[in-house]
């Protein structure tokens, strides 16, 4: 156990200096996106008075209505959702780049790595707990943050202007965040147990061409093509299954994927990754 | 040690973070509504399911309510709008899948297409077959499928029908002894061109061997012009799958005209409705073969209101409602006479407007607004009687402003 949580710690290290500067970019996008959408609403409200005539907020929203934070968010959607895109991306690059690093990276770490006195198969879950702590830590962040970003809002828009809304409607009602970040437990764990049995047939693919290069390569990519092609099969079947069969199919073939992506994973790192 | 310290509280972060982010959402949902009985059977208000909006601040959530409480679309996981996407929203439908799933598997259609009685469930499918050619030659095939309730044993049979039609939907089938009466709106099979009167066609089949006796075409005794056509719609019935002693239909006159020429396609023509004045239903009588004909008295001219029919072994009910005031008009069966007429204004049933209407077991379910909320008024179709009052109100007053919710329809399970 020790020597696993050395293993996480190591890879949370490897990764440290990235992993801020990410968290550090949504921090401050979504700060200062928010703070330039409310200012340049603001002005535009009271050239719009002046315009107009209006001599109170109160007046200003009963001729044109209130702003909602999700309005005032969309503004400048950008500095929103692109640290968001850009994390997603650069997790997506890491799960790959986690297992490459180690052959490709400085001094070939993986000579040291898979020489270690130990089951060569606690790396494998060392990775793969370093990846899920990644993905939920920026989670995590993001769900910190939008308490934060709402009061920002509440104390800059004069009281009249502003449309009160919670955390959890404004989610539900968020295109990406209705997927990143599920009020429903039941989906949360869904969606993280689905992107978790994900991770693990990648890490099986790569160690195929770990272990065989070009053939492995090809066998990895076949092995990814026909667990999406089986894991989304039941959905085809709803002209002779119920919803809860469907769902218990898919429930169990996810199941399945993952323990065979651990047993190849397992198989290769024991057997057929030399170095 | 430091790595360790940094890595603990970066673990505690995360489910510290995402727990009580589950945990809040969980414990704040939002505003709950339910169905209160104010006055008569609550077993009526647990019939009742009411569809609307509800305003929360800048998003109009979608909101189901029930004499047991509110469920918001949005609300739903990931599973229940996939259970709803594929499960039927028909009452019917939905009793006869809990029943009986492995009947039901895989094959819905419409309530219309089902019947029920205590021993047996009857399904009929409308297959065409197109003979190899790929073309529609107008041949189709019944396929029935039977379900013994009590033993559980299932039957299936084919019958060829041996007109060439171009079917359009199934209007009803009832089981009548060993036969299956098929009630089928069907055009005359035509290869190209425009299409001629629609047809209400009958057949029976023998649930012995499949034969197919005859097909009555029946005769509503219109004398329609070149140019006239009729539309048929089924009168609202309590339970389309149970027995029935009649088929009831509504019939609407309309009156076609070629489009002008260079936008014609071949089998595009416009169509311009007569205003109906006058309605008619058509009553045709399963065991004797008969059919009869209502003619109601005609609709003044001011009238400006929505007409619904409902009909039962019993009689035929005509519903004339605005905002203001419901006219119903009875007539029993099967001898066609005015039965009852019951004539109520909003303010008889303490209500400001009203708004909807849902048909029960001679029942029609009112909702209207009262004292500013949504309520739902039940009438006794055969006496005239309020046996219901219903409200819908906040389960907690505080965080729920029912003003802000609206009731756009409103369904009865049967």
């Amino acid at each position: 156990m020790i020597r696993y949580i050395k293993l996480v710690l190591m890879e949370l290290h490897r990764f440290w200096k990235i992993y801020a500067a990410l968290a550090a970019i949504t921090v401050i996008s979504q700060t200062a996106g928010l703070w330039m959408s409310i200012r340049s609403h603001i002005k535009r409200v009271h050239w719009e008075m002046e315009l107009t005539s209006i001599g109170t907020y109160a007046e200003f929203a009963k001729t044109y209505g209130r702003t909602s934070f999700r309005s005032i968010v969309s503004f400048n959607e950008l500095f929103f959702m692109g640290p968001v895109m850009i994390c997603i991306a650069v997790l997506l690059i890491y799960v790959f780049l986690i297992w490459y690093r180690d052959w490709y990276g400085k001094n070939a770490f993986v000579y040291r790595l898979l020489m270690l006195p130990a089951s060569r198969f606690r790396l494998f879950w060392a990775k793969l707990t370093a990846i899920m702590l990644f993905v939920l830590g920026l989670v995590a962040l993001q769900i910190v943050l939008l308490p934060l970003l709402m009061a920002m809002y509440r104390q800059m828009m004069p009281a009249e202007l502003s449309l009160a809304e919670s955390v959890f409607s404004y989610v539900r009602h968020h295109i990406v965040f209705q997927i990143l970040l599920p009020p429903h437990a039941a989906d949360f764990f869904l969606y993280y147990g689905l992107g978790f049995v994900a991770v693990t047939v990648v890490f099986a693919a790569i160690l195929m061409e770990r272990a065989w290069r070009l053939k492995g390569l090809i066998a990895g990519i076949l092995y990814v093509s026909a667990a999406t092609l089986v894991m989304t099969f039941p959905l085809s079947l709803d002209y002779v299954l119920y919803p809860h069969e469907i769902w218990g199919l898919m429930g169990g073939i996810g199941l399945v994927l993952f323990l065979a992506s651990v047993w190849i994973s397992r198989t290769l790192l024991a057997k057929k990754i030399t170095v | 040690m430091k790595r360790y310290f940094i890595a603990a509280i970066f673990v505690g972060f995360i489910v510290l973070a995402i727990g009580l982010y589950l945990g809040l959402a969980a414990a704040s949902p939002l505003p709950s509504f339910r169905i209160e009985t104010l006055e008569g059977d609550s077993e009526e208000g647990k019939a009742l399911r009411l569809m609307g909006i509800f305003e929360n601040g800048p998003y109009n959530e979608t909101v189901e309510i029930t004499a047991e409480g509110s469920k918001y679309a949005v609300e739903r996981s990931v599973y229940e709008r996939f259970r709803y996407s594929l499960t039927p929203d028909i009452p019917e439908l939905e009793r006869l899948i809990a029943a009986y799933p492995g009947f039901m598997r895989g094959k819905y259609f419409s309530s219309a297409n089902y019947y029920q009685d205590e021993e047996w469930l009857v399904r009929l499918r409308v297959q065409d077959t197109y003979a190899g050619s790929g073309i529609k030659e107008g041949r189709y095939k019944f396929m029935v499928d039977m379900l013994d309730k009590k033993n559980g044993q299932k039957r299936s049979l084919a019958a060829e029908v041996p007109d060439r039609l171009d079917i359009r939907k199934v209007m009803d089938i009832q089981k009548l002894g060993d036969t299956l009466a098929v009630a089928l709106l069907a055009y005359p099979f035509q290869q190209s061109g425009f299409h001629d009167i629609a047809e209400l066609r009958i057949y029976h089949v023998s649930l012995e061997n499949g034969q197919i006796s005859d097909g009555e075409k029946l005769d509503f005794g219109l004398n329609l012009q070149a140019n006239q056509d009729i539309r048929l719609y089924e009168v609202s019935v309590p339970d389309s799958t149970a027995s029935q002693k009649y088929l009831l239909l509504e019939a609407t006159l309309l009156e076609t005209e070629p489009m002008p020429a260079g936008n014609a396609s071949n089998n595009v023509r416009l169509e311009r409705t007569i205003p109906t004045r006058e309605h008619r239903i058509f009553i045709y009588e399963y065991e004797t073969g008969k059919m009869n004909t209502l003619t109601l008295p005609s609709v003044s001219p001011e009238f400006d209101g929505n007409i619904q029919f409902y009909g039962d072994d019993g009689g035929i009910v005509r519903l004339m409602m605005t905002g203001e005031e419901i006219h119903l008009s009875r007539y029993r069966l099967p001898d066609l006479r005015p039965d009852n007429e019951i004539q109520l204004t909003a303010a008889d049933l303490k209500a400001e407007s009203l708004e909807k209407t849902a048909w029960g077991k001679d029942r029609l379910y009112i909702l209207h607004t009262a004292r500013g909320l949504p309520a739902v008024t039940a009438l006794e179709l055969s006496s005239g009687n309020v046996v219901y009052r219903g409200a819908v109100t906040a389960a907690k007053a505080a965080s729920a402003n029912p003003e802000n919710l609206r009731i756009s329809y409103m369904t009865v399970r049967p």
